[in-house]
């Protein structure tokens, strides 16, 4: 797995920034909805990378986020694996491209992770409804998700080929 | 092609196993080590980042401030903030003569008055939960410097939560207006005890009032001490919205934090407070 090391460094960065700065971010929605930087990065990366690297990356931001949440450890990259085998199952079926992989990915990907982790939050006893989660959370979310998606993806896209430039064919 | 896709699936299946085998572990207590790892390597540069972030945010609002503020707007508040300094100067020094006044009568009585004189660790925000579902901050401050679960955690304007996780590093504190969070309050000014919850959107609620209490926007809500979780005392909030409904059993309102989460960069952790476990009173025992 070539892409270790840029793994370890991005996401860490990810995660440092995604707690100690996005969550203080003015939120222009009101409430709770903010950009997962980590998940982004992860689903960036697999819109590109092998599936093998792109679980990894999954395996790890989870991990790396949870150790700083209250969430148990393990709901997150759990969360992040079923999130990237979607993908995987939807880069399978659609053909290369930078605007509607992207666009599937984000539209599929942010529902599936939010509707885990709210298991995970309501198992753990907050009373966070249904109604919180589809009017509240998610479709500001999905909205900051949209616009962040784009240039994550051109991003990582170079960055894949940079680092399996074999793999990839045109 | 089945081979490829037999890869696949074993590949996702090894992963997910692997995400559970991670639960299981956690629900067994045997992953504390991670987060120290983690807090370790990450603390120093959420430090850092969370430092920067807030001295640059709030370099914009006061360019923004002062952009916006002429100069007899400002004059005027100076002068605004004088008098209002004159006037807590007045009220400080009646305050400082009504303890006088308490303790000598206490002496008289023969009573020793057992102040409470918290020690407190002087903590930074570094960070919150990550996710979107919580309301949770971490604090720079960790086991190494004293700082264990349910220790009460408060700033200058009042209370603002409870250490629910700590590690060597660092430690997460429960925000008061989590929805998980449940405090023991009184109003102070008509002595009605009552519990303040956090709720889903981050706003706190007073409930469990009596019809008979008289109730006024603006009164201020204070910890009561019920339960032993904290100190009596700590200033909460404000009164806001009263709902008194003939059919309802008790009275319910909004609470206005004094604490603004938002801005928070410093905190306090009471590192002597000690909880009272009253859950085995709590317990009905056979006749």
């Amino acid at each position: 797995m070539r892409s270790l090391p840029v793994a370890l460094i991005l996401i860490s960065l990810a995660v440092i920034l995604q707690s100690s700065v996005i969550v203080f971010l003015p939120n222009v929605f009101g409430g709770h909805p903010r950009p997962d930087i980590v998940f982004l990065l992860v689903l960036a990366w697999a819109l590109h990378a092998p599936d093998f690297d792109s679980y990894a990356w999954a395996m790890i931001g989870g991990i790396w986020v949870d150790a700083f949440s209250i969430m148990p450890l393990g709901s997150t990259s759990l969360a992040y694996l079923v999130v990237i085998i979607l993908i995987q199952w939807v880069k399978a079926s659609l053909q290369e491209s930078t605007i509607i992989l992207p666009l599937v990915g984000c539209l599929l990907g942010t529902p599936v992770l939010l509707g885990i982790l709210w298991l995970f939050s309501t198992r753990s006893g907050w009373n966070w409804s249904l109604n919180d989660l589809f009017f509240q959370i998610l479709p500001f979310t999905l909205v900051i998700h949209l616009l962040a998606i784009f240039p994550l993806s051109w991003g990582m896209g170079r960055l894949v080929r940079s680092l399996y430039p074999a793999a990839i064919k045109s | 092609m089945l081979d490829t896709t037999t890869q696949r699936i074993r590949t996702a299946v090894v992963f997910i196993a692997l995400s559970l085998s991670l639960l299981f572990l956690e629900a067994r207590g045997a992953l504390t080590w991670l987060p120290n790892i983690a807090g370790l390597a990450f603390a120093p540069f959420q430090s850092w980042s969370a430092f920067t972030y807030f001295a640059l945010r709030n370099q914009w609002r006061d360019t923004q401030a002062t952009q916006q503020a002429s100069d007899s707007e400002l004059l005027a508040r100076v002068q605004e903030l004088e008098a209002q300094v004159a006037q807590l100067t007045a009220e400080n020094i009646q305050l400082k003569e009504v303890v006088a006044e308490r303790d000598r009568l206490a002496k008289i009585l023969g009573y020793e008055q057992a102040l409470p004189n918290p020690t407190y660790a002087v903590a930074n925000v570094i960070g919150a939960d990550p996710s979107p579902f919580f309301g949770y901050i971490l604090l720079d401050r960790g086991t190494t410097d004293g700082v264990l679960k349910g220790m009460p955690v408060v700033s200058a304007e009042g209370l603002v939560g409870v250490v629910v996780e700590n590690y060597a590093t660092f430690c997460k504190v429960m925000l008061i207006t989590d929805p998980r969070m449940k405090v023991n309050v009184r109003v102070q000014e008509n002595r009605t005890d009552g519990i303040v919850s956090g709720q889903e959107v981050g706003d706190l609620r007073l409930q469990y009032i009596a019809q008979t209490a008289e109730l006024v926007d603006g009164q201020t809500v204070i910890t009561s001490g019920l339960a032993g979780s904290f100190p009596a005392g700590i200033p909460i909030g404000t009164l806001r919205a009263i709902r008194k409904r003939p059919f309802d059993v008790f009275q319910e309102a909004d609470v206005v934090p004094f604490v603004d989460f938002h801005r928070l960069e410093t905190a306090l952790v009471i590192t002597d407070f000690e909880t009272v476990d009253i859950s085995p009173a709590l317990t009905p025992t056979a006749p």
